[in-house]
């Protein structure tokens, strides 16, 4: 990628109004805003503080246009060229699971497959065996079955498939995650399923076949759940931003490192949305000091990104978070739980830090919330 | 607390009103109480500032890790990197870190606090798209990827073009994802002619796994990215620092820094001129981070606005006592498990076959002078266990003739093996001399074809060691740094029943040097980081560490005996007796039956893996398994039992199902929780074209206060299972079901997990055979839980008639038929309500 000394033309769109850049973290939101000048100042405030505002990303771009953050009224849109978001907003109802109520339709004698998975436990000496909670609440099976080389065995019964939907549907379901064996290579049956769900109402449906087109029916079929879990919960989001910001160019971080425009944006792209920023911006910095093998450190609140870079973006197609095996293109990224916020413990014989953290709220004990000793107290 | 986040100059954005600083008083009254609270417990004296020194030490050595599983355990050598630090508070602990990773320079870019926030203005506009092809790699398929990227490139473009980039700032980049046919693991490599993507992908296969093999190539799918370039902002009036003047330091604070306070100088980053230098110990302050140059370094502003802090005196060798601290132990206890971690990434990556790439069928571990275990990565419980014994075996019969850059092999189960599958590679770590042996790391792998009457080397009805393959028995496999390949080609091919696939064992054992290869560089970088007597004296620590664990294990432990049958009418009987003063135990096999005719026998380490792992789970905290463990406690297993037989016993079903069943019977006698699995369920099916292996997984016990887990891998194995997909791309067959097997648990106040129904379709004539348990036998519930659903194999036939399977069988189907493999529930915890 090449540097630029002079900002010029970019996303076809005027540029003679602000820019916003934002990292809504899970502590702190951090925004970088160029001015029309051309001149970048910063704001930084806690991600959450229910008491003063309702989103920080808005509160802090309120707060550099008018100076105040608790206001309230709509972004003068004309003064905004551009809003380019990472935010960990989809990240947080994983890890939460507070993501949309999800039924998950697949292939009959596969339901239990996302459970199973590659059946192996995550902690060895465990006796007490936790497996990640599930994010669908409901299984239907279809029949149907498609064999690896194309032929169909039996086609997909969509009158039973309708009247189990129908079910899940009035009991205020309204997202479907679809997962057929082989749909990668032989989609129709997952289409054909699809259409009925749009039909009886489903504002969220994921087909693994167009979510993750590959082989491997585990990774597939999580990847499609979690799309369907996490996709209304950014959206949500996406339009809240956009109604308080009528009128500007909406754009989101994905996990590949990439922009996207808001209404693009994926559940399944947005987990690394907001440390992916880091890496772009720590490469291109890195390259303009003229180094090009770097390590990045990006210490944050509750936990540690470290990544590699020797030239080019280094990119992970499969990988497992909060429990959840993802298949989609993703900055390669290691994630430990030892940031600012991890909680010291002594447990009788040895030190610990960590893995829990005090979060935003009530934060490390000098955030006078009353929150426990962390490493930032340690500092 | 040590002065490195200096409360006056960080955002007063706390309190009710968000504008009150941070609450430093609050932090010295507590870290106060927490020193005095850790003196009462350990007597260990430590100052509020020495305590929260410990914890930053910890924290660091976790970023240091994360770090290295990366970047060093991919093969790059990060010393001459930079590292470049950002977000709130990566700036006040980057040179510690840079310092535990050998990193001499440290990027503190400008808006370092803020960095991701800025690198969402550089990033572009990406649109990826991708779809599945595969199809086999040859000229006739070169249209069709044309064509499927062609369209791909076009949704691509479109979605850009929709989002307002112009044409011109458009670029497309096409890959092809490409793999060896029957791997699991592709490379992607750019859409070109046949002759180019073949080189491109050989090439990073090699720099990847430093293999080639001899497949063909599959491409599996095709992936297209669309970057929209964003015009980069214009950053040059970061390093400006104005009208303001360069005036040095505007405050001197104190800093705690290597175990005192000092007065630390503290800038003001915007103020630095361009080659201004900040010697540490120092401060560097800005709005929205801070960045702490220690002592040894210094920083200097560069025009661009960038903050570089460089080594400038080498520093010292970590000054370490040798007496056990807490904060070191957890230190050793991590970076002991580290090395081991690092041998199994190597192993994992440079292995050719599907069971140690795939499922992940191998351990790596660390042992000290004596051969006892210090630490492993957590892989296999039944490898970690016993593979102290083949080390020792090791040392014994080459004693006074090990030379540095010798490497043995050893899968005789008579002679410090299991069972012939597994072959463990053991390297010792000499000292600077070469005379003296400081450690030995091994590496254990489960060979899926070592010789043998059946192919995949699990032979259901062998009734001799031989018939079940290849032996290695102190094998020299490496001469004074010389791999003996011919040798040990000739010893794979000359066996009564050679091995049928022995270029993949040579790989395989390849893979297995190098992951020990990666071993001793690692132990060798601890010992000139913290010097040989530290580490030697912390590899006393964790393992006297551990031992205490187990005690107070025992403390809480009654007498107790158990008489375990299975399902041949073979019995392990096991007494546990307690000896309270001493708080150690003795486990006693007395009155297990002798040796048997079949081939569940097992060589006495396996029965020393299922007690370490039995102990080692009742350990409430997270200690690496080692032979500390084993010290309170002494172990009696009859010679000539099936726990101890003798040459020429068969074994190879006692490490995969006996081993289940000892785990079984001491839990048991411990009256701790229901039985789970005590099977692995072994499944192996395959004609002269196609050989396939799989264990299927169980219900686990219920327990005291927890309920079992359905269909999930328990106790001595953890291996992974095939994907349904790729098990239908690679075989004639169709999973028609895997799914929970609703009811089988046990009742209880805590339930069994339930079992697993897999059913499996034949699309053409194969044999299957089976070594599995609990068919006749329940899974034992405890105090007064109810037992779990007895497992059941069998053949549906095409017809519809049922034939049943026994546990251990083997059957022939035909095309059509179904085998249905029901795995045993778990056992109950306590008398169900009502009852």
């Amino acid at each position: 990628m090449g540097i630029e000394a002079n900002a010029g033309q970019g996303g076809g769109t005027a540029e003679d109004g602000w820019q916003f850049w934002v990292d809504r973290g899970g502590t702190f939101t951090d925004i970088v805003a160029r001015r029309p000048d051309g001149r970048l100042v910063t704001h930084k405030l806690l991600s959450e503080n229910p008491t003063r505002y309702r989103d920080a990303a808005v509160a802090g771009i309120r707060a550099l246009l008018t100076g105040d953050e608790t206001g309230t009224g709509p972004i003068p849109a004309a003064e905004v060229d551009a809003v380019r978001m990472g935010t960990t907003v989809a990240t947080n109802a994983l890890l939460e699971r507070k993501g949309e109520r999800t039924a998950l339709v697949i292939t009959r004698g596969f339901a239990d497959a996302p459970r199973i998975g590659y059946q192996n436990r995550p902690r060895i000496f465990d006796r007490h065996i936790v497996l990640p909670e599930l994010l669908h609440e409901r299984v239907i099976e279809v029949d149907e079955r498609i064999t690896a080389e194309g032929t169909v065995l039996l086609p997909p019964d969509l009158d039973r498939l309708a009247a189990d939907l129908k079910t899940a549907y009035d009991d205020g379901i309204r997202a479907v995650a679809v997962v057929c064996v082989h749909s990668h290579l032989h989609p129709d049956h997952e289409r054909a399923i699809g259409e009925v769900a749009g039909r009886l109402g489903f504002t969220q449906v994921s087909l693994s076949s167009e979510v993750s087109p590959l082989m491997k029916l585990v990774p597939r079929g999580d990847t499609a759940v979690v799309d369907a879990y996490l996709s209304p919960v950014l959206r949500r989001y996406v339009q809240w931003v956009a109604e308080e910001m009528s009128g500007v160019r909406l754009m989101f971080m994905q996990s590949n490192g990439g922009l996207t425009e808001a209404g693009h944006f994926r559940g399944k792209d947005a987990i690394l949305s907001g440390p992916a920023g880091g890496i772009v911006g720590m490469v291109h910095l890195s390259r303009l000091a003229g180094f090009d093998h770097v390590i990045g450190f990006d210490m944050g609140g509750t936990s540690t990104d470290v990544s590699h870079y020797a030239g080019e973006y280094e990119r992970v197609f499969d990988t497992q978070m909060a429990g959840v095996r993802l298949r989609a293109p993703m900055l390669d990224i290691h994630t430990v739980a030892a940031g600012g916020g991890s909680i010291l413990h002594f447990d009788g014989s040895r030190y610990r830090v960590g893995p829990d953290s005090a979060g935003a709220h009530p934060g490390p004990a000098c955030y006078r919330n009353g929150g426990p000793l962390t490493v930032t107290d340690a500092t | 607390m040590l002065g490195r986040v200096q409360p006056a100059h960080f955002p007063h954005v706390f309190g009710p009103d968000g504008d009150q600083p941070l609450d430093a008083e609050v932090v010295r009254r507590r870290f106060a109480e927490q020193a005095d609270a850790i003196a009462a417990r350990t007597g260990d004296e430590r100052s509020p500032e020495q305590v929260a020194e410990g914890y930053l030490r910890i924290a660091v050595l976790n970023m240091a890790n994360a770090v290295k599983r990366i970047s060093v355990q991919k093969g790059h050598d990060v010393t001459g990197y930079v590292l470049t630090t950002f977000g709130g508070a990566g700036g006040q602990h980057a040179c510690a870190v840079a310092d535990s990773l050998g990193i001499r320079t440290v990027l503190v870019p400008p808006m370092a606090g803020v960095l991701s926030a800025l690198g969402m203005g550089m990033a572009d506009t990406t649109a990826m798209r991708e779809q599945s092809v595969e199809a086999r790699l040859e000229p006739a398929v070169l249209p069709r990827l044309e064509e499927v990227a062609k369209a791909l490139e076009e949704q691509a473009r479109a979605e850009l073009l929709d989002e307002g980039v112009p044409a011109e700032r458009i670029t497309v980049t096409r890959r092809v994802q490409l793999r060896y046919d029957g791997t699991d693991t592709p490379v992607p490599v750019e859409l070109a002619d046949l002759d180019t993507m073949v080189a491109a992908f050989e090439a990073s296969h090699r720099r990847t796994y430093s293999f080639l093999m001899d497949r063909p190539l599959i491409a599996e799918a095709v992936s297209v990215e669309a970057t929209g370039l964003t015009v980069q902002p214009d950053l040059s009036h970061l390093g400006d620092p104005g009208t303001l003047e360069s005036q040095g330091p505007i405050d001197v604070v104190r800093l705690h820094s290597g175990g005192a306070w000092r007065d630390a100088p503290l800038h003001r980053r915007e103020r630095l001129h361009p080659g201004e230098q900040v010697t540490g110990p120092a401060i560097i302050a800005e709005a929205n981070a801070t960045t702490v140059v220690d002592d040894g370094w210094r920083a200097h502003a560069t025009p661009a606005g960038q903050l570089l802090v460089e080594r400038v005196h080498d520093r010292a060798q970590d000054d370490v006592g040798t007496r056990a601290d807490p904060v070191m132990l957890e230190i050793f206890n991590n970076l002991f498990m580290s090395i081991a971690e690092q041998m199994g990434a190597r192993l994992e990556s440079t292995a050719q076959s599907v069971n140690i790439k795939q499922r992940l069928d191998f351990s790596c571990a660390l042992f000290d002078p004596d051969g006892n275990l210090i630490a492993n990565a957590p892989h296999m419980p039944v490898h970690l266990g016993s593979m102290g014994t083949t080390v020792q075996e090791v040392i014994r019969r080459n004693a006074g003739t090990l030379r540095p850059g010798n490497v043995y092999a050893v899968n005789d189960p008579y002679h410090g093996g299991t069972h012939l599958p597994d072959v463990t590679v053991v390297t010792p770590v000499f000292d600077d001399t070469g005379e003296r042996v400081l450690f030995y790391v091994a590496s254990r792998g489960h060979h899926a074809e070592i010789g043998g009457l059946t192919p995949g080397s699990m032979p259901a009805h062998s009734s001799r060691v031989d018939e079940e393959g290849v032996l290695f028995d102190n094998w020299l496999l490496v001469d004074q740094g010389e791999f003996r390949e011919t040798e040990t080609l000739r010893l794979l091919t000359e066996a009564p029943y050679p091995s049928r696939n022995p270029s993949v064992n040579l790989a395989d054992l390849r893979a297995q040097i190098a992951a020990n290869a990666k071993g001793v560089e690692e132990v060798d970088k601890m010992i000139d980081h913290f010097g040989l007597d530290v580490v030697q004296a912390y590899m006393r620590h964790v393992q006297d560490n551990a031992e205490e664990a187990v005690r107070r294990v025992i403390d809480a432990l009654d007498d107790g005996e158990y008489r375990y049958e299975m399902d041949s009418g073979a019995v392990i009987s096991v007494r546990l007796s307690v000896d309270r003063a001493s708080r150690s135990a003795v486990i006693d096999f007395t009155g297990t039956s002798p040796q048997l005719a079949t081939n569940f026998n097992a060589p006495s380490s396996v029965a020393t893996a299922a007690v370490l792992y039995v102990f080692r789970t009742l350990v409430a905290d997270d200690i690496p398994l080692n032979d500390g463990c084993l010290k309170p406690l002494s172990l009696v297993i009859p010679p000539g039992s099936m726990l101890a037989p003798e040459y020429p016993a068969a074994v190879v079903a006692g490490n995969v199902e006996t081993s289940q069943a000892v785990t079984g019977a001491l839990y048991a006698a411990m009256g701790i929780q229901g039985e789970g699995a005590g099977t692995m369920n072994n499944v192996t099916f395959g004609n002269e074209r196609h050989q396939y292996y799989e264990t299927i997984s169980s219900g686990s016990g219920a327990g005291d206060g927890f309920p079992g887990t359905s269909a999930v891998q328990t106790h001595m194995t953890n291996s992974r299972l095939t994907d349904p997909e790729v098990l239908e791309w690679r075989l004639p067959v169709l999973l028609e079901e895997y799914s929970i097997r609703r009811g089988s648990g046990g009742a209880g106040r805590w339930r069994g997990g339930d079992g697993g129904v897999r059913r499996i379709r034949f699309r053409e004539p194969m044999t299957v055979s089976t070594l599995s348990g609990h068919r006749r036998v329940p899974p034992y519930g405890m105090a007064g839980g109810s037992p779990g659903g007895l497992g059941r194999n069998s053949v549906r036939r095409a017809d519809g008639t049922v034939v049943p399977v026994a546990g251990c069988d083997s059957v022939d189907v035909g095309t059509g038929d179904v085998l249905v493999i029901e795995t045993p529930g778990g056992g109950g915890y306590g008398p169900p309500d009502g009852a």
